[in-house]
């Protein structure tokens, strides 16, 4: 059996009813026409993703209010829980917020896709909308051929809401017309048995059509003619609401842990705010009624009273879940564990968070901490340290203990297997992020942070060499230069592991501190290698050897602190420049080392 | 009355440039306020520190910390320069 039989079956069954009847194909013309504008308007509002809703939701998730009212309102005004779901998911993997907040975002989304009902109801089914959707069309052509990315955003959005309103027009239309040839209110079913068979229709129709939106309007036009009753009209938005869950969880099955975690919350939302509205149907009609009259909605208005209704139970859904938020995020991080993850694979970066730059630079800079945390483990086992031992904190002369054995490790295996795939993986994600203005600034940065580590890694494979060479050494002098080269890169390592654990307030004074130690120990510049020559300590063959390791072992120290400061606090652009303009260079290091006496104030210090 | 005209003020309004200038120059000051704190605690632990080592470390950090300040004020210096020279203009 082919694999698309199933569609193809669909195609021919719709080509069947659309000869048979024209209204069917102006309904289903209509349903197409609606989801195309759904689309439209979501691309619409990408082209401006990348900054203002970014900005947007990064300040206004904090609280957990915040966090609702955001999901509710941007909801509202795109239209599209999907857009600001997507968006949730990128801003939740890249850490820029937690689960709690991720959550409250989608509560709050599914409050603000009721608007969808209100704007039908109250303003779709009393006007002709056709006749707004057409200069909406032109205009949005006309600023879709804009060469501006806002303009154009701005055309895919006016053409999205044109197209939505003439889906609406079709459907509407549709239903009128079939309303004359064939009344479909003969099959409605009352009692618990049409609630529940409503509701699989809703459900059906929602996974369908990819959008609960859609089947909301749909039963409202039906609605509005008469076509479906009220009672089946209910249970048909309620369906509507479980079916968009399963959309939710097929998008999340390509997704990482916290894809799948929100698309857990957001079934369990679902599927409790639908059993609550199904058990207490009656409570909530009445509780329509009472609304609907407070509300001035007249009593045989049952479009209005759907869209109440379809408001009413969500935020009921929202009063009753919302208290135990803490739990639920403690059960899906409880059930749902992260797949332990494959060496060569990335953990944060992910394709579909390329669209939102903020979320893609974030996730590359933790990324990249990971790469520092295998470069990390590179360097620790060539210098023959074991990695675990040197997290811990011990004194300078247990750095110094030579190594009861030393290995000579094969670097070339390590790096393709550890740190070249990862690395690459990190240099396609970073070239392919579409960074503008200021972002392309941190873009800079993170790549040259990523060549850093890079560099480390290379010239501990040089410096390893000699080192194993020299270790096994007889000659004490020049052991004792290995040991202190080793020593040094073993201490800076654990320092360096620790701040990218925890950084701390004072990242740029330890990075500083880390620096003037660095120079203090470059035994060319402090003329300690100088001495060894003079005193004949080591020969002339050893004293090249040492020359060139100690200058491997500064450049590896100086790239690691590069990448420190660039990746291990999150980027503001303001602020990594200051930070980069008041880092000291190596120059100014030595003078700070050369010249112990404290001045009594910095020179032409004043107060900031 | 201040000798800016509300032209001027509207013209550093509009501008992203001038706009950019600030928040630096602001973040500067922030910037500087707490390494200054920062300075005043480890000058604090260094009087009262008897350990030669932690003293030799403690000492380190505070000429690290004023070179830093140094650079700083320097910087607050020039953009502060740079206004004026965009004002005058």
């Amino acid at each position: 059996m082919p694999r698309n039989l199933p569609l193809i079956l669909a195609l021919a069954f719709l080509a069947w009813a659309f000869w048979s009847s024209p209204t069917l194909t102006e309904i289903a013309a209509g349903i197409a026409v609606f989801l195309l504008g759904m689309r439209s308007l979501e691309q619409g509002f990408r082209a401006f993703t990348g900054g203002t809703l970014e900005e947007l939701l990064k300040r206004s998730t904090d609280r957990l209010w915040k966090s609702l009212a955001f999901g509710a309102v941007a909801t509202t005004v795109t239209q599209s829980s999907s857009l600001v779901t997507v968006i949730t998911i990128s801003f939740l993997s890249a850490g820029l917020m937690g689960l709690q907040q991720g959550i409250g975002v989608i509560f709050g989304a599914n409050l603000g896709t009721t608007t969808g009902a209100w704007l039908m109801a109250g303003f779709g089914i009393r006007v002709n909308i056709g006749a707004y959707a057409m200069p909406l069309l032109a205009f949005g052509v006309i600023l879709g051929f804009n060469r501006s990315r806002s303009l154009k955003g701005l055309g895919l959005i006016l053409t999205g809401i044109g197209f939505l309103f003439l889906g609406i027009h079709f459907m509407k239309e549709g239903f009128e017309a079939f309303q004359d040839s064939f009344d479909l209110s003969q099959y409605a079913v009352g009692g618990i048995a049409g609630l529940l068979l409503y509701t699989g229709l809703g459900m059906v129709a929602t996974v369908v059509m990819q959008s609960s939106h859609a089947t909301l309007i749909l039963t409202i036009a039906a609605l509005a003619v008469g076509h479906i009753t009220y009672d089946n009209a209910l249970a048909l938005s309620i369906g509507a609401n479980i079916g968009t869950t399963i959309t939710a969880l097929i998008g999340a099955v390509g997704a990482n842990i916290e894809g799948r975690r929100l698309a857990g919350a957001h079934l369990v939302f679902n599927l409790v705010t639908a059993l609550i509205a199904l058990s207490f149907i009656q409570v909530f009609v009445a509780a329509v009624e009472s609304g609907g009259a407070w509300l001035g909605i007249s009593p045989d208005n049952h479009t209005l009273k759907l869209a109440l209704f379809h408001t009413l139970f969500n935020l009921t859904g929202i009063i009753m879940m919302v208290p135990f938020i803490g739990r639920l995020v403690w059960g899906l991080e409880t059930w749902m564990k992260p797949r332990p993850v494959i060496v060569s694979e990335p953990k944060y970066i992910r394709p579909a968070m390329l669209e939102f730059p903020d979320a893609a630079l974030e996730a590359a800079r933790k990324e990249l901490i990971r790469l520092f945390g295998r470069v990390f483990k590179t360097v620790a086992t060539v210098l023959n340290y074991e990695p675990a031992e040197l997290r811990k904190s011990v004194a300078r002369e247990a750095y110094l203990l030579a190594p009861a054995r030393v290995h000579m490790h094969d670097m070339d295996e390590i790096y393709l297997s550890k740190i070249k795939p990862l690395h690459g993986q990190i240099a396609d994600y970073l070239a392919r992020i579409p960074v503008q203005g200021k972002r392309s600034r941190q873009l800079v940065v993170l790549r040259s942070a990523s060549q850093d580590l890079l560099e480390a890694v290379k010239d501990t494979k040089h410096l390893q060499k000699n080192l194993v060479r020299y270790l096994h050494s007889t000659h004490r002098a020049i052991r004792k230069e290995y040991l202190e080269i080793r020593a040094n890169l073993g201490e800076l390592l654990h320092r360096l592991e620790a701040l990218s654990r925890d950084p701390g307030e004072d990242l740029e004074l330890s990075l500083a501190e880390l620096a003037a130690r660095v120079e203090a120990n470059d035994i060319v510049t402090n003329g300690h290698l100088d001495q060894l020559i003079r005193e004949r300590a080591i020969s002339a063959e050893q004293a090249t050897s040492l020359m060139n390791d100690s200058a491997y072992a500064y450049r590896i120290a100086g790239n690691l602190l590069a990448a420190a400061r660039a990746t291990f606090i999150p980027f503001e652009e303001v602020d990594a420049e200051l930070r980069e303009k008041l880092a000291l260079e190596s120059g100014e290091l030595r003078d700070i080392i050369r010249s112990p006496d404290e001045p009594n104030a910095p020179r032409g210090e004043q107060g900031p | 009355m201040s000798g800016k005209s509300n032209l001027q003020k509207f013209r550093e309004f509009m501008s992203k440039d001038f706009r950019e200038q600030l928040k630096k120059r602001d973040k500067l000051r922030k910037m500087l306020a707490r390494m200054r704190e920062k300075q005043r605690e480890l000058e604090a632990e260094l009087a009262a520190e008897s350990q030669p080592d932690a003293r030799e470390r403690l000492e380190m950090q505070i000429r690290l910390i004023r070179e830093q300040r140094r650079k700083g004020v320097g910087l607050l210096h020039e953009l502060r320069q740079a206004r004026r020279e965009e004002e005058s203009r």
